[in-house]
């Protein structure tokens, strides 16, 4: 149904992205952030979309709002070399250099599996290694002493392989489902020690990542990379 | 001694005609006076010299004011700059004359143009009026104005908007930076989409004093840059500036500690009354463009356009710079690129590109530096032609081409001769010149992209497939090993079926011919049968130890006694020569079917 629907309504959303990607290239960037994000009110989610709306704000000098579609367009397309690149760009303009959290080399190597794939991907691959895993393991049940040696090595690899790519795919889905990140949209944010609150902790700029923790009211429990934490207005940032 | 105070500041503030030798004004603290009220008119007179002899000019007589007194005084001040080791000292020297006035009758009047007179110099100062009324005139505390530097703008065209707000000297206001925030924003909102507006201040506001309707405010001003994008008649309406009136109130005092510790020991507390103050409106005129020529990328303002190149003289395959810089009074949206001529001569790659911005009390004004590596392709005098960029100019109200200088570069001969060098041959470091976010997407057929994707019910399938592979394979295997220990039940279990086997392939045989040994094949299935399914040799038994041996194994007595008699059948037909055509040997097999079934049936009962 939602597929038809999407077919039904897609004549007009291709005419929209044609009439926004033309305004981009005329400049008038204001009408094309307004046909992207028509598009995106209608409720095609689409990385070209957001990548787009990503750099029509960035020619809007509006960093935040920027590093927000291109966060949203990695989601979709989490490899898309063009989409790094304008974030990484855009990025360089942030006032806040927040430091990552120094990793071990093992932690690197596993990060780097981790993010080597697309959940998408991942899980083909992983139904595929369990699909060799068991094949292996079933033929190995009835072969001769020799074969079965090496179906039971072929088996092993398998596992090993099953057993990364499930866990990687299990804590990306823990991520999707449990972790909630926000962008700050405004040029200054204080963060304070308690909704409403007097005392002042830190202060971050447009452009910053939170990892929103949890939400009283109007206020965000968020916190950065580096592990500070602390309270900011929700409407002050943009949910990925 | 505060009206003196007062005076004093105005004195320091009045705004004079720098470049004059002699600046001469006339002034007074406040324009909105009553009957009965002395107010004092100040002349100023500052000169870079000494000036003997002076007095004061004349005020001339009215109905509205007597003269009570004049008086007059005199500063000095001198100040010594050194710049580069060079000396200069500046003097000034101020002369105030006093006018004590007492007003005498009610209206508005006019203090007109004084003259003064020294030697040759003759100063006229500016007329001002004053309104006498019968009760204090309550004029506002605070004053906010919007006004703009041109009252007619082209589409395009960058002006610059003040906003003012002011409050009198003496006025008791508050106002927070919260007033400021609520001011501005709907200052840009009031501009709507038509303008594009930018501030042109930081964090902090610009403080001065002004005389607003002749009397002395202390304002705050923020400065916008507006530019409008189209062509109309508009109309800003009032922006409203909230701010606290803070009130000095009388009230019985209750506890002393209370009071004490509430910095309220005297018995008196300050009321903070919330109000609001409305600009006046502003009118805009933006005129459409002219007819736009060919060449015209959309820049409205003033601009400035030079090219240059790090080197003159270069061999013939060697980089060299060319610099070409566009700056001008627009905000970098609206500075377009330039366009290179046809250079033949020269291979060009893309421009390293780099903007920047400033924000002056002025306005917005863009610079735009494009770095081209061209590198010649053959030697001798090469050109590069005029680079040009039209714009429009809203002073001029018509259209103007900027061009450069052509410029010459002498390219020697290069490392491959006379003949035309590539850029392969240099040997030259690629080096990075893009400093740009990457362009955007321009694909057909824009897809829905699901964020959850590992929810797709495909999933749900799949991932089953390999364990109940695996579950089944266990099973069997499980299965075979179990069967491999007791062959005996492998008989047993596969006695049925070998029977079934073995009967239809006599079956089939008795449709074509009738084999010779066929009956002792059809008591062969039931004694194979019996052998397998009860683990002792029934073929080679007599038919009494058949019986004996299967009631010894309890089976069924009824089955047995038809089964028995049966082969004893069968056994006559064999060995007494009865008839065995093809249907009877039919009927006789299908009862040894019959038979080793319902003996299956009985078995697999009990």
């Amino acid at each position: 149904m939602t597929a038809l629907c999407l077919t039904a309504r897609s004549a007009p959303i291709d005419h929209w992205f044609e009439k926004a990607n033309s305004f981009y290239e005329a400049q008038q960037y204001d009408s094309a952030a307004l046909y992207y994000e028509k598009i995106i009110g209608a409720g095609v989610n689409n990385a070209d979309v957001f990548y787009n709306l990503g750099n029509t704000f960035f020619r809007l000098n509006k960093l935040g709002l920027s590093i927000l579609n291109y966060e949203k367009a990695l989601k979709l397309s989490p490899h898309d070399p063009d989409i790094l690149a304008n974030k990484r760009f855009a990025q360089r303009a942030i006032v806040d250099r927040v430091p990552e959290p120094d990793r071990t080399f093992i932690n690197t190597i596993l990060w780097r599996i981790h993010t080597l794939f697309s959940l998408n991907l991942q899980l083909i691959i992983l139904f595929c290694t369990l699909l060799l895993l068991s094949v292996s393991f079933s033929f190995a049940l009835f072969s001769s002493h020799n074969t079965r040696l090496w179906l039971i090595y072929l088996a092993s690899i398998s596992l090993l392989f099953s057993v990364i790519f499930a866990t990687s795919a299990g804590v990306k889905i823990y991520e999707a489902e449990k972790k909630k990140f926000s962008i700050v949209l405004e040029k200054s944010v204080d963060v304070k020690n308690q909704p409403d609150g007097n005392k002042v902790l830190f202060t971050v700029h447009e452009g910053v990542k939170f990892q929103v923790q949890k939400t009283v009211e109007e206020w965000s429990f968020v916190r950065l990379p580096n592990g500070y934490t602390g309270w900011v207005e929700s409407s002050a940032l943009g949910g990925i | 001694m505060k009206r003196l105070l007062v005076v004093l500041l105005l004195l320091f503030s009045l705004p004079g005609a720098a470049s004059a030798a002699i600046r001469f004004t006339v002034g007074t603290e406040r324009t909105q006076c009553v009957v009965g009220e002395q107010i004092i008119i100040v002349a100023t007179i500052v000169s870079d010299r000494e000036l003997s002899g002076l007095s004061a000019p004349p005020l001339p007589s009215s109905e509205y004011y007597s003269i009570l007194r004049t008086s007059s005084d005199q500063r000095q001040s001198s100040s010594i700059n050194i710049i580069n080791g060079k000396m200069t000292q500046t003097r000034e020297i101020t002369y105030l004359f006093y006018y004590f006035l007492s007003l005498t009758k009610e209206g508005s009047f006019t203090i007109p143009s004084l003259e003064l007179k020294y030697g040759n110099e003759t100063s006229a100062s500016a007329p001002f009026s004053i309104t006498v009324g019968k009760e204090a005139i309550q004029t506002q505390d605070v004053a906010v104005t919007i006004y703009l530097n041109k009252k007619r703008l082209y589409a395009g065209e960058q002006a610059i908007l003040t906003f003012d707000v002011g409050s009198k000297a003496r006025a008791s206001v508050n106002f927070t930076n919260e007033s400021f925030g609520n001011a501005i924003t709907d200052l840009e909102k009031a501009f709507g989409k038509n303008f594009s507006v930018n501030r042109l201040f930081s964090d902090k506001i610009g403080r001065s004093q002004k005389q607003i309707n002749g009397e002395m405010y202390n304002t705050f001003t923020l400065s916008f840059s507006i530019i409008a994008l189209k062509p109309g008649a508009y109309t800003i309406p009032s922006v409203p500036f909230e701010y606290v009136e803070l009130k000095e109130a009388q009230r019985r005092r209750q506890d002393f500690f209370d009071d004490f510790f509430g910095g309220d020991f005297f018995g008196r507390s300050v009321q903070q009354i919330p109000k609001t103050a409305l600009s006046n409106r502003l009118s805009i005129d933006v005129v459409d463009l002219p007819p736009q020529p060919k060449e015209f990328t959309g820049a409205v303002g003033t601009f400035t356009l030079n090219a240059s190149v790090n080197e003159t003289s270069a061999p013939a395959g060697e980089a060299i710079t060319l610099t070409v810089n566009l700056s001008g009074s627009t905000r970098p949206g609206n500075l377009t690129d330039i366009k290179l001529p046809e250079l033949a001569d020269f291979e060009i790659f893309t421009p390293e590109k780099h903007t920047s911005v400033d924000t002056t009390a002025k306005g917005i004004s863009t610079r735009k530096k494009f770095s081209y590596l061209i590198i010649p392709r053959e030697e001798g005098q090469r050109t590069i032609p005029p680079i040009r960029w039209t714009y429009f100019d809203p002073g001029r109200g018509a259209y103007n081409t900027l061009s450069t200088n052509p410029i010459t570069i002498t390219v020697t001969k290069g490392k491959g001769g006379k003949k035309q060098q590539t850029r392969y041959l240099t040997q030259q470091d690629i080096r990075e010149v893009g400093t740009d976010i990457r362009y955007i997407k321009t694909a057909e057929n824009l897809r829905h992209q699901s964020l959850e994707s590992y929810k797709n019910p495909v999933y749900y399938f799949l991932f089953p497939i390999p364990f109940i592979i695996a579950f089944f394979a266990l099973l069997f295997r499980l299965q075979a090993t179990v069967l491999k220990k007791d062959p005996s039940e492998v008989l047993r279990k596969k006695a049925l079926h070998r029977a079934k086997d073995a009967a239809a392939k006599l079956q089939k045989e008795l449709i074509t011919t009738i084999p010779p040994n066929a009956l002792s094949r059809v008591a062969e299935i039931i004694e194979t049968y019996i052998s397998h399914r009860f683990g002792f040799a029934a073929i080679g038994k007599t038919l009494d130890d058949l019986k004996q041996e299967l009631s010894n194994l309890r089976v069924d007595q009824k089955v047995t006694d038809t089964l028995v008699p049966f082969l004893e059948h069968l056994d006559s037909l064999r060995f007494g020569g009865g008839s065995t055509d093809k249907n009877n040997l039919l009927a006789l097999l299908k009862k040894a079917l019959d038979l080793v079934e319902q003996l299956e049936r009985k078995e697999k009962k009990a």
